[in-house]
Protein backbone atom coordinates (compact mmCIF):
# COMPACT_ATOMS: atom_id res chain seq x y z
CA UNK A 1 0.00 0.00 0.00
CA UNK A 2 1.17 3.50 -0.82
CA UNK A 3 0.70 6.38 1.57
CA UNK A 4 -0.22 9.69 -0.06
CA UNK A 5 1.53 12.30 2.06
CA UNK A 6 -0.76 15.26 1.37
CA UNK A 7 -4.27 13.78 1.47
CA UNK A 8 -3.40 10.96 3.88
CA UNK A 9 -5.03 8.40 1.55
CA UNK A 10 -3.64 4.87 1.40
CA UNK A 11 -4.06 2.84 -1.76
CA UNK A 12 -2.34 0.12 -3.77
CA UNK A 13 -0.10 1.19 -6.69
CA UNK A 14 -1.58 -1.09 -9.34
CA UNK A 15 -5.02 0.61 -9.66
CA UNK A 16 -3.15 3.83 -10.41
CA UNK A 17 -1.16 2.06 -13.10
CA UNK A 18 -4.34 0.56 -14.61
CA UNK A 19 -6.19 3.91 -14.53
CA UNK A 20 -3.15 5.54 -16.15
CA UNK A 21 -2.97 2.89 -18.86
CA UNK A 22 -6.66 3.15 -19.66
CA UNK A 23 -6.69 6.95 -19.77
CA UNK A 24 -3.52 6.83 -21.86
CA UNK A 25 -5.13 4.60 -24.49
CA UNK A 26 -8.38 6.58 -24.62
CA UNK A 27 -6.68 9.99 -24.35
CA UNK A 28 -4.11 9.20 -27.02
CA UNK A 29 -6.89 8.03 -29.31
CA UNK A 30 -9.23 11.03 -29.15
CA UNK A 31 -7.82 13.58 -26.77
CA UNK A 32 -10.25 12.96 -23.90
CA UNK A 33 -9.52 11.30 -20.65
CA UNK A 34 -8.77 13.52 -17.70
CA UNK A 35 -11.85 14.82 -16.00
CA UNK A 36 -14.35 12.21 -17.12
CA UNK A 37 -12.26 9.19 -16.16
CA UNK A 38 -9.37 9.90 -13.77
CA UNK A 39 -11.21 12.19 -11.37
CA UNK A 40 -14.15 9.83 -10.60
CA UNK A 41 -11.82 6.81 -10.54
CA UNK A 42 -9.47 8.40 -7.99
CA UNK A 43 -12.48 9.59 -6.02
CA UNK A 44 -13.80 6.02 -5.82
CA UNK A 45 -10.39 4.82 -4.61
CA UNK A 46 -10.56 7.29 -1.74
CA UNK A 47 -9.04 10.55 -3.01
CA UNK A 48 -10.95 13.64 -1.87
CA UNK A 49 -12.28 15.42 -4.98
CA UNK A 50 -9.87 18.37 -4.93
CA UNK A 51 -6.82 16.05 -4.73
CA UNK A 52 -8.29 13.86 -7.50
CA UNK A 53 -8.69 16.86 -9.83
CA UNK A 54 -5.21 18.23 -9.00
CA UNK A 55 -3.43 14.89 -9.40
CA UNK A 56 -5.24 14.32 -12.69
CA UNK A 57 -4.16 17.75 -13.96
CA UNK A 58 -0.51 17.06 -13.06
CA UNK A 59 -0.41 13.67 -14.78
CA UNK A 60 -2.10 15.15 -17.87
CA UNK A 61 0.86 17.53 -18.24
CA UNK A 62 3.21 14.54 -18.66
CA UNK A 63 0.84 12.30 -20.58
CA UNK A 64 0.11 14.88 -23.26
CA UNK A 65 3.85 15.09 -24.04
CA UNK A 66 3.89 11.35 -24.80
CA UNK A 67 0.72 11.54 -26.94
CA UNK A 68 1.69 14.77 -28.74
CA UNK A 69 5.12 13.35 -29.58
CA UNK A 70 3.57 10.45 -31.49
CA UNK A 71 0.79 12.54 -33.12
CA UNK A 72 3.45 15.05 -34.20
CA UNK A 73 5.42 12.31 -35.95
CA UNK A 74 2.25 11.14 -37.71
CA UNK A 75 1.64 14.69 -38.95
CA UNK A 76 -1.53 15.23 -36.91
CA UNK A 77 -0.40 18.39 -35.09
CA UNK A 78 -0.77 22.00 -36.16
CA UNK A 79 1.49 23.84 -33.71
CA UNK A 80 0.43 27.25 -35.08
CA UNK A 81 -3.27 26.66 -34.36
CA UNK A 82 -2.44 25.27 -30.89
CA UNK A 83 -0.26 28.24 -29.95
CA UNK A 84 -2.83 30.81 -31.14
CA UNK A 85 -5.56 28.96 -29.28
CA UNK A 86 -3.47 29.09 -26.11
CA UNK A 87 -3.77 32.89 -26.07
CA UNK A 88 -7.54 32.57 -25.86
CA UNK A 89 -7.49 29.53 -23.60
CA UNK A 90 -5.66 31.19 -20.71
CA UNK A 91 -7.93 34.24 -20.69
CA UNK A 92 -11.03 32.05 -21.12
CA UNK A 93 -10.02 29.76 -18.24
CA UNK A 94 -9.53 32.71 -15.91
CA UNK A 95 -12.96 34.20 -16.75
CA UNK A 96 -14.57 30.75 -16.43
CA UNK A 97 -12.88 30.15 -13.06
CA UNK A 98 -14.12 33.56 -11.82
CA UNK A 99 -17.68 32.64 -12.88
CA UNK A 100 -17.33 29.32 -11.07
CA UNK A 101 -16.25 31.10 -7.88
CA UNK A 102 -19.25 33.45 -8.20
CA UNK A 103 -21.58 30.48 -8.63
CA UNK A 104 -19.88 28.82 -5.66
CA UNK A 105 -20.60 31.85 -3.49
CA UNK A 106 -24.25 31.68 -4.51
CA UNK A 107 -24.26 27.96 -3.69
CA UNK A 108 -25.20 27.09 -7.28
CA UNK A 109 -21.88 25.75 -8.58
CA UNK A 110 -22.62 22.02 -8.33
CA UNK A 111 -25.93 21.77 -10.22
CA UNK A 112 -25.19 24.59 -12.73
CA UNK A 113 -21.86 23.02 -13.65
CA UNK A 114 -23.46 19.61 -14.02
CA UNK A 115 -26.32 20.91 -16.20
CA UNK A 116 -23.84 22.69 -18.51
CA UNK A 117 -21.73 19.54 -18.58
CA UNK A 118 -24.76 17.38 -19.42
CA UNK A 119 -25.86 19.72 -22.23
CA UNK A 120 -22.35 19.74 -23.73
CA UNK A 121 -21.93 15.97 -23.50
CA UNK A 122 -25.34 15.35 -25.05
CA UNK A 123 -24.59 17.90 -27.79
CA UNK A 124 -21.22 16.28 -28.58
CA UNK A 125 -22.81 12.83 -28.59
CA UNK A 126 -25.49 14.00 -31.03
CA UNK A 127 -23.10 15.81 -33.41
CA UNK A 128 -20.52 13.03 -33.56
CA UNK A 129 -23.08 10.25 -33.94
CA UNK A 130 -24.98 12.22 -36.59
CA UNK A 131 -21.76 12.60 -38.61
CA UNK A 132 -21.03 8.90 -38.35
CA UNK A 133 -24.56 7.88 -39.37
CA UNK A 134 -24.71 10.36 -42.26
CA UNK A 135 -21.32 9.08 -43.49
CA UNK A 136 -22.65 5.53 -43.42
CA UNK A 137 -25.78 6.66 -45.33
CA UNK A 138 -23.68 8.32 -48.02
CA UNK A 139 -21.58 5.17 -48.26
CA UNK A 140 -24.68 3.07 -48.84
CA UNK A 141 -26.05 5.47 -51.46
CA UNK A 142 -22.84 6.03 -53.41
CA UNK A 143 -20.95 2.82 -52.69
CA UNK A 144 -17.86 4.89 -51.82
CA UNK A 145 -16.23 4.78 -48.41
CA UNK A 146 -16.51 8.01 -46.38
CA UNK A 147 -13.39 8.06 -44.23
CA UNK A 148 -13.67 11.51 -42.66
CA UNK A 149 -15.70 14.69 -42.97
CA UNK A 150 -13.59 17.81 -43.40
CA UNK A 151 -15.37 21.11 -42.83
CA UNK A 152 -19.06 21.99 -42.67
CA UNK A 153 -21.26 24.99 -43.48
CA UNK A 154 -20.38 26.77 -40.22
CA UNK A 155 -16.61 26.29 -40.50
CA UNK A 156 -16.65 27.33 -44.18
CA UNK A 157 -18.62 30.47 -43.33
CA UNK A 158 -16.29 31.34 -40.44
CA UNK A 159 -13.14 30.74 -42.46
CA UNK A 160 -14.49 32.68 -45.47
CA UNK A 161 -15.60 35.62 -43.33
CA UNK A 162 -12.52 35.87 -41.14
CA UNK A 163 -9.84 35.18 -43.72
CA UNK A 164 -10.07 38.80 -44.87
CA UNK A 165 -9.32 40.05 -41.35
CA UNK A 166 -5.57 40.00 -40.65
CA UNK A 167 -3.50 38.44 -39.22
CA UNK A 168 -4.13 35.38 -41.38
CA UNK A 169 -1.76 32.41 -41.55
CA UNK A 170 -1.30 29.34 -43.69
CA UNK A 171 -1.62 26.05 -41.82
CA UNK A 172 0.71 23.53 -43.48
CA UNK A 173 -0.87 20.43 -41.96
CA UNK A 174 -4.41 21.22 -43.16
CA UNK A 175 -3.39 23.36 -46.16
CA UNK A 176 -5.87 26.00 -45.03
CA UNK A 177 -5.66 29.76 -44.66
CA UNK A 178 -6.97 30.52 -41.19
CA UNK A 179 -7.51 33.70 -39.29
CA UNK A 180 -5.70 34.03 -35.99
CA UNK A 181 -8.96 35.42 -34.59
CA UNK A 182 -10.89 32.21 -35.24
CA UNK A 183 -8.21 30.23 -33.30
CA UNK A 184 -8.27 32.74 -30.44
CA UNK A 185 -12.09 32.61 -30.41
CA UNK A 186 -12.07 28.79 -30.14
CA UNK A 187 -9.48 29.07 -27.36
CA UNK A 188 -11.57 31.60 -25.41
CA UNK A 189 -14.81 29.60 -25.67
CA UNK A 190 -13.16 26.27 -24.78
CA UNK A 191 -11.09 27.87 -22.03
CA UNK A 192 -14.18 29.52 -20.54
CA UNK A 193 -16.12 26.27 -20.47
CA UNK A 194 -13.07 24.38 -19.14
CA UNK A 195 -12.67 26.99 -16.40
CA UNK A 196 -16.31 26.89 -15.35
CA UNK A 197 -16.47 23.08 -15.43
CA UNK A 198 -13.01 22.59 -13.88
CA UNK A 199 -11.91 20.26 -16.70
CA UNK A 200 -8.93 20.13 -19.07
CA UNK A 201 -10.97 21.21 -22.07
CA UNK A 202 -10.26 18.44 -24.59
CA UNK A 203 -13.89 17.42 -24.39
CA UNK A 204 -14.94 20.64 -26.08
CA UNK A 205 -11.76 21.57 -27.97
CA UNK A 206 -11.73 18.54 -30.29
CA UNK A 207 -15.33 19.15 -31.49
CA UNK A 208 -14.69 22.91 -31.66
CA UNK A 209 -11.68 22.36 -33.92
CA UNK A 210 -13.74 20.03 -36.09
CA UNK A 211 -16.95 22.06 -36.32
CA UNK A 212 -15.74 25.67 -36.00
CA UNK A 213 -12.33 25.58 -37.70
CA UNK A 214 -13.19 22.67 -40.00
CA UNK A 215 -10.12 20.55 -39.21
CA UNK A 216 -9.94 16.82 -40.02
CA UNK A 217 -10.65 14.64 -36.95
CA UNK A 218 -7.08 13.38 -36.50
CA UNK A 219 -5.59 16.89 -36.76
CA UNK A 220 -8.16 18.11 -34.21
CA UNK A 221 -7.08 15.36 -31.78
CA UNK A 222 -3.33 15.91 -32.30
CA UNK A 223 -3.61 19.71 -32.05
CA UNK A 224 -5.75 19.44 -28.93
CA UNK A 225 -3.19 17.17 -27.22
CA UNK A 226 -0.39 19.55 -28.18
CA UNK A 227 -2.26 22.43 -26.55
CA UNK A 228 -2.98 20.32 -23.45
CA UNK A 229 0.80 20.03 -22.94
CA UNK A 230 0.82 23.70 -22.00
CA UNK A 231 -2.57 24.06 -20.34
CA UNK A 232 -1.94 20.83 -18.37
CA UNK A 233 1.43 22.17 -17.18
CA UNK A 234 -0.29 25.40 -16.12
CA UNK A 235 -2.99 23.42 -14.27
CA UNK A 236 -0.36 21.20 -12.62
CA UNK A 237 1.55 24.27 -11.50
CA UNK A 238 -1.45 26.09 -10.01
CA UNK A 239 -2.66 22.99 -8.15
CA UNK A 240 0.95 22.29 -7.09
CA UNK A 241 1.16 25.77 -5.60
CA UNK A 242 -2.07 25.04 -3.71
CA UNK A 243 -0.45 21.87 -2.34
CA UNK A 244 -3.09 19.52 -3.74
CA UNK A 245 -1.04 17.34 -6.13
CA UNK A 246 -0.15 13.84 -4.94
CA UNK A 247 3.03 13.61 -7.00
CA UNK A 248 3.64 9.92 -6.33
CA UNK A 249 0.16 9.00 -7.65
CA UNK A 250 0.62 11.29 -10.67
CA UNK A 251 3.98 9.65 -11.50
CA UNK A 252 2.57 6.10 -11.29
CA UNK A 253 -0.41 7.06 -13.45
CA UNK A 254 1.92 8.73 -15.93
CA UNK A 255 3.97 5.52 -16.23
CA UNK A 256 0.82 3.58 -17.14
CA UNK A 257 -0.41 6.42 -19.37
CA UNK A 258 2.89 6.55 -21.29
CA UNK A 259 2.44 2.92 -22.35
CA UNK A 260 -1.30 3.32 -22.99
CA UNK A 261 -0.83 6.53 -24.98
CA UNK A 262 1.45 4.68 -27.40
CA UNK A 263 -1.30 2.17 -28.15
CA UNK A 264 -3.98 4.88 -28.40
CA UNK A 265 -2.03 7.19 -30.70
CA UNK A 266 -0.65 4.44 -32.94
CA UNK A 267 -4.22 3.19 -33.35
CA UNK A 268 -5.22 6.52 -34.95
CA UNK A 269 -3.00 5.57 -37.88
CA UNK A 270 -5.08 2.49 -38.60
CA UNK A 271 -8.59 3.88 -38.22
CA UNK A 272 -10.40 6.55 -40.19
CA UNK A 273 -11.47 9.86 -38.70
CA UNK A 274 -15.13 8.93 -38.89
CA UNK A 275 -14.54 5.90 -36.61
CA UNK A 276 -12.79 8.18 -34.09
CA UNK A 277 -15.96 10.31 -34.08
CA UNK A 278 -18.11 7.24 -33.37
CA UNK A 279 -15.92 6.19 -30.41
CA UNK A 280 -15.96 9.81 -29.19
CA UNK A 281 -19.77 9.78 -29.25
CA UNK A 282 -19.84 6.56 -27.19
CA UNK A 283 -17.40 8.07 -24.65
CA UNK A 284 -19.65 11.15 -24.35
CA UNK A 285 -22.64 8.89 -23.63
CA UNK A 286 -20.78 7.14 -20.79
CA UNK A 287 -19.67 10.47 -19.35
CA UNK A 288 -23.24 11.83 -19.65
CA UNK A 289 -24.63 8.83 -17.71
CA UNK A 290 -22.05 9.38 -15.00
CA UNK A 291 -22.89 13.10 -14.64
CA UNK A 292 -26.64 12.32 -14.49
CA UNK A 293 -25.97 9.85 -11.66
CA UNK A 294 -23.83 12.45 -9.91
CA UNK A 295 -26.73 14.91 -10.16
CA UNK A 296 -29.11 12.32 -8.65
CA UNK A 297 -26.56 11.83 -5.85
CA UNK A 298 -26.52 15.62 -5.30
CA UNK A 299 -30.30 15.71 -4.76
CA UNK A 300 -29.85 13.35 -1.80
CA UNK A 301 -27.22 15.65 -0.24
CA UNK A 302 -29.72 18.53 -0.02
CA UNK A 303 -31.40 17.21 3.12
CA UNK A 304 -28.26 17.17 5.27
CA UNK A 305 -25.49 19.18 3.57
CA UNK A 306 -26.14 22.63 5.07
CA UNK A 307 -27.00 21.29 8.51
CA UNK A 308 -23.88 19.11 8.73
CA UNK A 309 -21.73 22.02 7.53
CA UNK A 310 -23.22 24.13 10.33
CA UNK A 311 -22.27 21.41 12.85
CA UNK A 312 -18.76 21.26 11.38
CA UNK A 313 -18.50 25.05 11.63
CA UNK A 314 -19.38 24.83 15.30
CA UNK A 315 -16.38 22.49 15.66
CA UNK A 316 -14.15 24.97 13.81
CA UNK A 317 -14.15 23.09 10.48
CA UNK A 318 -15.04 25.42 7.59
CA UNK A 319 -14.49 26.03 3.87
CA UNK A 320 -12.78 23.34 1.80
CA UNK A 321 -12.22 21.08 4.81
CA UNK A 322 -15.95 20.99 5.56
CA UNK A 323 -16.81 20.37 1.88
CA UNK A 324 -14.29 17.50 1.76
CA UNK A 325 -15.99 15.81 4.74
CA UNK A 326 -19.57 16.26 3.52
CA UNK A 327 -18.66 15.24 -0.03
CA UNK A 328 -16.48 12.33 1.01
CA UNK A 329 -17.29 8.77 -0.01
CA UNK A 330 -14.18 7.28 1.63
CA UNK A 331 -14.32 5.08 4.78
CA UNK A 332 -12.67 7.84 6.87
CA UNK A 333 -15.16 10.42 5.61
CA UNK A 334 -18.07 8.05 6.26
CA UNK A 335 -16.96 7.63 9.88
CA UNK A 336 -16.94 11.40 10.40
CA UNK A 337 -20.32 11.78 8.69
CA UNK A 338 -21.74 8.98 10.86
CA UNK A 339 -20.50 10.81 13.93
CA UNK A 340 -22.09 14.12 12.96
CA UNK A 341 -25.35 12.74 11.55
CA UNK A 342 -26.13 9.88 13.93
CA UNK A 343 -24.37 10.88 17.14
CA UNK A 344 -24.49 14.69 17.09
CA UNK A 345 -27.62 15.47 15.04
CA UNK A 346 -29.36 12.11 15.66
CA UNK A 347 -31.05 12.11 12.23
CA UNK A 348 -31.31 8.61 10.72
CA UNK A 349 -33.17 10.01 7.67
CA UNK A 350 -30.12 12.15 6.84
CA UNK A 351 -27.95 9.05 7.15
CA UNK A 352 -30.22 7.21 4.67
CA UNK A 353 -29.85 10.10 2.21
CA UNK A 354 -26.08 10.13 2.73
CA UNK A 355 -25.98 6.40 1.92
CA UNK A 356 -27.99 7.00 -1.25
CA UNK A 357 -25.55 9.77 -2.22
CA UNK A 358 -22.64 7.33 -1.83
CA UNK A 359 -24.52 4.66 -3.80
CA UNK A 360 -25.24 6.89 -6.80
CA UNK A 361 -21.76 8.44 -6.76
CA UNK A 362 -20.22 4.97 -6.79
CA UNK A 363 -22.54 3.75 -9.56
CA UNK A 364 -21.53 6.82 -11.63
CA UNK A 365 -17.86 6.02 -11.09
CA UNK A 366 -18.35 2.37 -11.98
CA UNK A 367 -20.23 3.33 -15.19
CA UNK A 368 -17.29 5.49 -16.24
CA UNK A 369 -14.73 2.82 -15.32
CA UNK A 370 -16.62 0.12 -17.22
CA UNK A 371 -17.01 2.46 -20.18
CA UNK A 372 -13.29 3.24 -20.13
CA UNK A 373 -12.38 -0.46 -19.95
CA UNK A 374 -14.73 -1.21 -22.87
CA UNK A 375 -13.35 1.66 -24.96
CA UNK A 376 -9.76 0.64 -24.14
CA UNK A 377 -10.45 -2.94 -25.23
CA UNK A 378 -12.14 -1.69 -28.41
CA UNK A 379 -9.22 0.63 -29.29
CA UNK A 380 -6.65 -2.12 -28.61
CA UNK A 381 -8.65 -4.51 -30.83
CA UNK A 382 -8.69 -1.96 -33.67
CA UNK A 383 -4.95 -1.39 -33.20
CA UNK A 384 -4.01 -5.06 -33.43
CA UNK A 385 -6.36 -5.52 -36.37
CA UNK A 386 -4.67 -2.58 -38.12
CA UNK A 387 -1.16 -3.87 -37.46
CA UNK A 388 -2.11 -7.36 -38.69
CA UNK A 389 -3.61 -5.86 -41.87
CA UNK A 390 -0.51 -3.73 -42.50
CA UNK A 391 1.79 -6.74 -42.02
CA UNK A 392 -0.37 -8.84 -44.36
CA UNK A 393 -0.23 -6.16 -47.05
CA UNK A 394 3.55 -5.86 -46.72
CA UNK A 395 3.94 -9.65 -47.02
CA UNK A 396 1.67 -9.72 -50.08
CA UNK A 397 3.62 -6.89 -51.71
CA UNK A 398 6.90 -8.65 -50.98
CA UNK A 399 5.69 -11.98 -52.38
CA UNK A 400 4.33 -10.18 -55.47
CA UNK A 401 7.67 -8.46 -55.99
CA UNK A 402 9.50 -11.77 -55.52
CA UNK A 403 7.13 -13.41 -58.05
CA UNK A 404 7.82 -10.71 -60.64
CA UNK B 1 12.57 7.60 -4.64
CA UNK B 2 9.76 7.76 -2.07
CA UNK B 3 11.90 10.23 -0.08
CA UNK B 4 11.75 12.60 -3.07
CA UNK B 5 7.94 12.53 -3.08
CA UNK B 6 7.85 13.08 0.66
CA UNK B 7 10.23 15.99 0.30
CA UNK B 8 8.04 17.60 -2.40
CA UNK B 9 4.96 17.02 -0.21
CA UNK B 10 6.80 18.76 2.64
CA UNK B 11 7.63 21.66 0.33
CA UNK B 12 3.91 22.03 -0.45
CA UNK B 13 3.49 23.19 3.14
CA UNK B 14 6.55 25.44 3.37
CA UNK B 15 7.49 26.69 -0.12
CA UNK B 16 4.43 26.47 -2.34
CA UNK B 17 5.91 28.16 -5.41
CA UNK B 18 8.79 25.68 -5.46
CA UNK B 19 6.33 22.82 -4.97
CA UNK B 20 4.31 23.97 -8.01
CA UNK B 21 7.47 24.26 -10.11
CA UNK B 22 8.67 20.82 -9.05
CA UNK B 23 5.33 19.28 -10.03
CA UNK B 24 5.65 20.73 -13.54
CA UNK B 25 9.35 19.86 -13.89
CA UNK B 26 8.85 16.29 -12.64
CA UNK B 27 5.86 15.59 -14.87
CA UNK B 28 7.39 17.22 -17.97
CA UNK B 29 10.76 15.52 -17.44
CA UNK B 30 9.19 12.14 -16.84
CA UNK B 31 6.82 12.62 -19.80
CA UNK B 32 9.72 13.44 -22.14
CA UNK B 33 11.85 10.49 -20.97
CA UNK B 34 8.91 8.07 -21.23
CA UNK B 35 7.97 9.40 -24.68
CA UNK B 36 11.52 8.83 -25.98
CA UNK B 37 11.78 5.40 -24.33
CA UNK B 38 8.38 4.31 -25.66
CA UNK B 39 9.34 5.54 -29.12
CA UNK B 40 12.45 3.35 -29.00
CA UNK B 41 10.48 0.30 -27.88
CA UNK B 42 7.70 0.74 -30.46
CA UNK B 43 10.34 1.22 -33.18
CA UNK B 44 11.67 -2.25 -32.33
CA UNK B 45 8.29 -3.78 -33.18
CA UNK B 46 8.79 -2.72 -36.79
CA UNK B 47 5.64 -0.56 -37.04
CA UNK B 48 6.11 2.38 -39.40
CA UNK B 49 5.84 5.39 -37.10
CA UNK B 50 6.60 8.12 -39.62
CA UNK B 51 4.30 10.40 -41.57
CA UNK B 52 1.81 8.45 -43.72
CA UNK B 53 -0.84 9.07 -46.34
CA UNK B 54 -3.92 10.17 -44.43
CA UNK B 55 -7.48 9.55 -45.50
CA UNK B 56 -8.45 13.22 -45.17
CA UNK B 57 -5.68 14.56 -47.43
CA UNK B 58 -7.83 14.17 -50.55
CA UNK B 59 -10.53 16.37 -49.01
CA UNK B 60 -8.24 19.24 -48.05
CA UNK B 61 -8.26 22.53 -49.96
CA UNK B 62 -5.86 22.66 -52.90
CA UNK B 63 -6.59 19.09 -54.00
Amino acid sequence: MLYMPLSGVEMAWWPLLVIGFSVGVVGGYFGLGGAWLVTPALNIFGFPMVYAVATDMAHVAGKSIVSSFRHWKFGHVSAAIAVFMLIGTFSGVEVGAQCLMWLNKKGLAGPVVRYIYMAILLGMFYLMLKDYLSARKVEKETGQAVKDIVGNKLSKWINETLKEIPPVFHCKVTRMRLSLWSCVFVGIVCGFVAGILGIGGGLLRVPALIYILGLPTKVAVGTDLFEVMFSGAYGGFTYGVKGKVELIAACIMLTGAAVGAQFGTVCTKYVHGIIIRLVYAIACLFAFSSVVLKQVAWFYTQSYDKAVKALLKADGITGDKASIITGSITPGGKEKMHHYIMEVAKKPEWWADYQMNILYTNIGGVVVLLGACGLTACILYMLFQGIAKERREIREAQSKAAGV
Amino acid sequence: MYEYFEWVAGLAKTNRMMSGLLVVVTMSGMGTILALAADLVIRLTGINLGNYKKEFEDQLPGQ
